[in-house]
């Protein structure tokens, strides 16, 4: 009876702690197994190791007590320093999270160094975090009133109605033009464009400070995606 | 970066010169250490004040007035009270110079870690600083002001980003816990015993991926944990050395971490109505704590609510209703809790509070178990399990840290009891998990993986576990 009501409490247990575990094991003994498996084998017997170490504590004096929880303390110490310390040297080695970047600017972590894919300025969404960084005098061309909202083209920090100029220029890119700026230096920005409906990826010219020169840029279109142009590449004819 | 160093010099002094004025309460060491969480906590509220009233091009100049004004007169409560010795100017400058040196140092590194949501504070706080009302507001509906506010300066700084003052900052946790745990331990350990439990107890808390990743990621975690340790650690204080200066320490603290993510407010009224109503607080210093938190809170999410955009994110008007009625409410109850006939729950509303938290946690669960129950197991896997490319969990932390309170409580058992804060501290810690578990109720579960928000909410909490270990256990060993 107690074997089996301690099942049933275990089986509670692990099933707090490791919920996905009974759509896949419907068992005390296949929970435990799985639990083991994530957590890691060498843990787990590490830590049953360390409580019969604690238990064992309660055999021996106050002094002898004293004595093993500090040799224990020291020990699950030293490992601590030890496992933590391969594991954050593993991601310094390994990724690029703790490199210095050479530009601190919006624009550049997020689509040149890469580092996060923001829902709000995803493809040519991105546009108001280039216009804030690198746009701070120049009039954007946009071909359709409807691609972004007002309070969207706000987020761009400069006053919408003074920066944003909608049609009045030829917007659709033509194949020898489009091949001349494939050959540029060059970012083509998705983002999480899926989230996004009606979104699409952003054709940016590299080095982002390119478009801090000019007066004037213009947002071109084909049917794969949205071409941002700086004016002085010269291509536009005005309508 | 002279510009981003010369705004933490400022914000410095404005701390400092506060902290001077309490320089009989806080030694030295914690006087510097305090400077910059405190100037950034009255910048945080001057500038909700500015902003609420006034959101123009102009607000910005308008804010830098209110903030040299406030210095002036620090300046002079200093000189009038006698405060500004040789011995404070002295440490003041010290602390400039190793504010400098700090800035300097994180100024080479240039590193720091992004997220989509640091996008979103940084812009949408920067086009505040432009008075840009329309672009702005977007980041009112999604987390509090007090980034947003830190990120309306960059176009003071000639920078792009301001991003020098995260790291600064979680430094400055590091060293806080390192000090504040060192000088408990120190009641009763010698100098060395003490300097090697707050290492190890420290390198618990900054030894993690986790931990590092936060430590240059523009968001409000590591200040949130700044705050919430800072005002747990001043409200401890506050039984031991009755007085103004912690108390004005833990409602500062109170109040900027109030500021910084939209539940905390809630965490803010759990850790009071534990910790507030325990046994050894008046009437009158509860009072003195809670009614300006909540005149301010609730001022400031009046206001937002007429702030909040058509289409807001997670702030929406009726969750800022309902918070405005959660802190009314509390202020109510603190209020009324002088009267007699009230004594009976009063005295039980630390175990009350606790009991219904965790009814509402099984409530809640009943009513949404997959939801619930999905939450649970992304709290718990963040926490234990660690994922194949390790390189944003908690490794050992956790485990490490239970094996502690274990081999403590073991060791406890041949001691004496304890002071009186190991009964508060430890339901405060309760309190804050079961917050955190039926929080979850109102959003989208907690899913794994180093951005998630409980691995942030569980960040905060650490310096409070660490707090507690060696308050009332370390001096057992």
């Amino acid at each position: 009876m107690s074997k089996i009501g301690l099942d049933k409490f275990a089986a509670a247990l692990m099933s707090i702690g490791m919920l996905p575990t009974p759509v896949y094991a419907d068992s005390p003994g296949a929970m435990v197994r799985q639990m083991v498996m994530e957590i890691g084998r060498l843990k787990v017997a590490s830590i049953i190791i360390l409580l019969a170490c604690l238990l064992s504590t309660r055999l021996v004096g106050p002094l002898g007590r004293k004595l093993i929880l500090r040799l224990l303390l020291g020990l699950v110490l030293l490992t601590f320093l030890a496992v933590q310390g391969r594991s954050v040297l593993y991601t310094y080695k390994n990724t690029g999270r703790y490199q210095g970047h050479k530009t601190m600017a919006l624009s550049d972590l997020q689509i040149v160094d890469n580092l996060y894919h923001s829902r709000l300025f995803s493809g040519r969404n991105v546009l108001p975090l280039l216009v804030a960084d690198y746009m701070t005098d120049a009039k954007v061309f946009l071909y359709d009133k409807n691609l972004y909202s007002k309070e969207s083209l706000s987020w761009s920090g400069r006053d919408p109605d003074s920066t944003f100029v909608f049609g009045g220029y030829r917007s659709v890119m033509d194949a020898s033009f489009k091949v001349a700026c494939l050959g540029r230096p060059h970012i083509i920005y998705k983002g999480r464009v899926n989230e996004t409906p009606g979104n699409a990826p952003l054709y940016i010219a590299t080095p982002l400070s390119i478009y801090a020169n000019e007066e004037q840029v213009f947002l071109m279109t084909d049917p794969l995606m949205d071409y941002l142009i700086p004016g002085s590449w010269g291509a536009f004819q005005h309508e | 970066m002279n510009k981003a160093l010369l705004s933490q010099l400022l914000v410095f002094v404005i701390g400092f010169l506060f902290g001077n004025l309490y320089k009989h309460s806080f030694d030295p060491t914690f006087r510097i250490l305090i400077a910059l969480p405190i100037g950034w906590a009255l910048f945080g509220i001057c500038a909700t004040a500015v902003y609420s009233v006034y959101f123009t091009a102009v607000s910005q100049m308008v804010l830098l007035v209110v903030l040299a004004l406030t210095t002036l007169a620090l300046l002079l409560a200093n000189i009038a009270q006698g405060s500004l010795s040789r011995d404070s100017v002295l440490l003041g400058g010290a602390g400039l110079l190793l504010l400098t040196v700090a800035c300097f140092f994180v100024n080479q590194l240039r590193i720091v870690t992004m997220a989509p949501d640091s996008s979103y504070l940084a812009r949408f706080g920067q086009n505040i600083g432009l008075g840009n009302y329309e672009g702005s507001r977007m980041v009112f509906s999604m987390w509090g002001p007090l980034v947003p506010f830190m990120h309306s300066i960059t176009n003071l700084l000639d920078q792009k980003l301001y991003w020098q003052y995260q790291p600064i900052l979680s430094l400055n946790l590091v060293v806080l816990v390192f000090y504040t745990l060192y000088t408990i331990i120190r009641e009763q350990k010698s100098i060395f015993q003490s300097c090697l439990a707050a290492t190890a107890l420290v390198s618990l808390m900054a030894l993690s991926n986790i931990f590092l990743f936060n430590f240059f990621y523009i968001h409000n975690s590591i200040l949130s944990a700044l705050y919430l340790f800072l005002c747990v650690f001043a409200l401890v204080k506050m039984t031991e050395q009755p007085g103004t200066a912690y108390e004005l320490l833990a409602l500062l603290s109170l109040i900027a971490f109030s500021l910084l993510r939209p539940e905390a407010p809630l965490f803010a009224i759990v850790t009071l109505l534990v910790a507030g109503f325990w046994r050894g607080w008046s009437y009158v210093n509860r009072l003195k704590v809670v009614g300006p938190f909540v005149a301010l809170l609730v001022a400031w999410y009046a206001r937002l609510y007429f702030v909040l955009p058509e289409t807001p994110d997670n702030i929406t008007p009726p969750l800022v209703i309902a918070m405005i009625a959660a802190l009314v409410g509390f202020g109510l109850f603190a209020v009324l809790s002088g009267l007699k006939i009230l004594d009976p729950i009063v005295k039980r509303t630390p175990s009350i509070t606790l009991i219904a938290l965790a009814l509402l946690g099984i409530i809640l669960t009943l009513v949404k178990p997959d939801h619930m129950l999905k939450s649970l197991e992304g709290i718990v896997r963040n926490v234990f399990v660690p994922r194949p490319v390790f390189t944003g969990d908690w490794g050992l932390t956790w485990y490490v840290i239970i094996f502690l309170a274990t081999a403590l409580y073991f060791a406890r058992r041949d001691a004496a009891e304890g002071p009186t804060e190991r009964h508060w501290m430890f339901p405060v810690l309760v309190a804050y998990v079961l917050v955190v578990y039926n929080l979850a109720y109102f959003r989208e579960p907690y899913h794994t993986g180093p951005n998630d928000s409980s691995n942030r909410l569980v960040l905060q909490a650490l310096p409070l576990v660490l707090l507690y270990l060696s308050k009332v256990r370390f001096a057992y060993f």
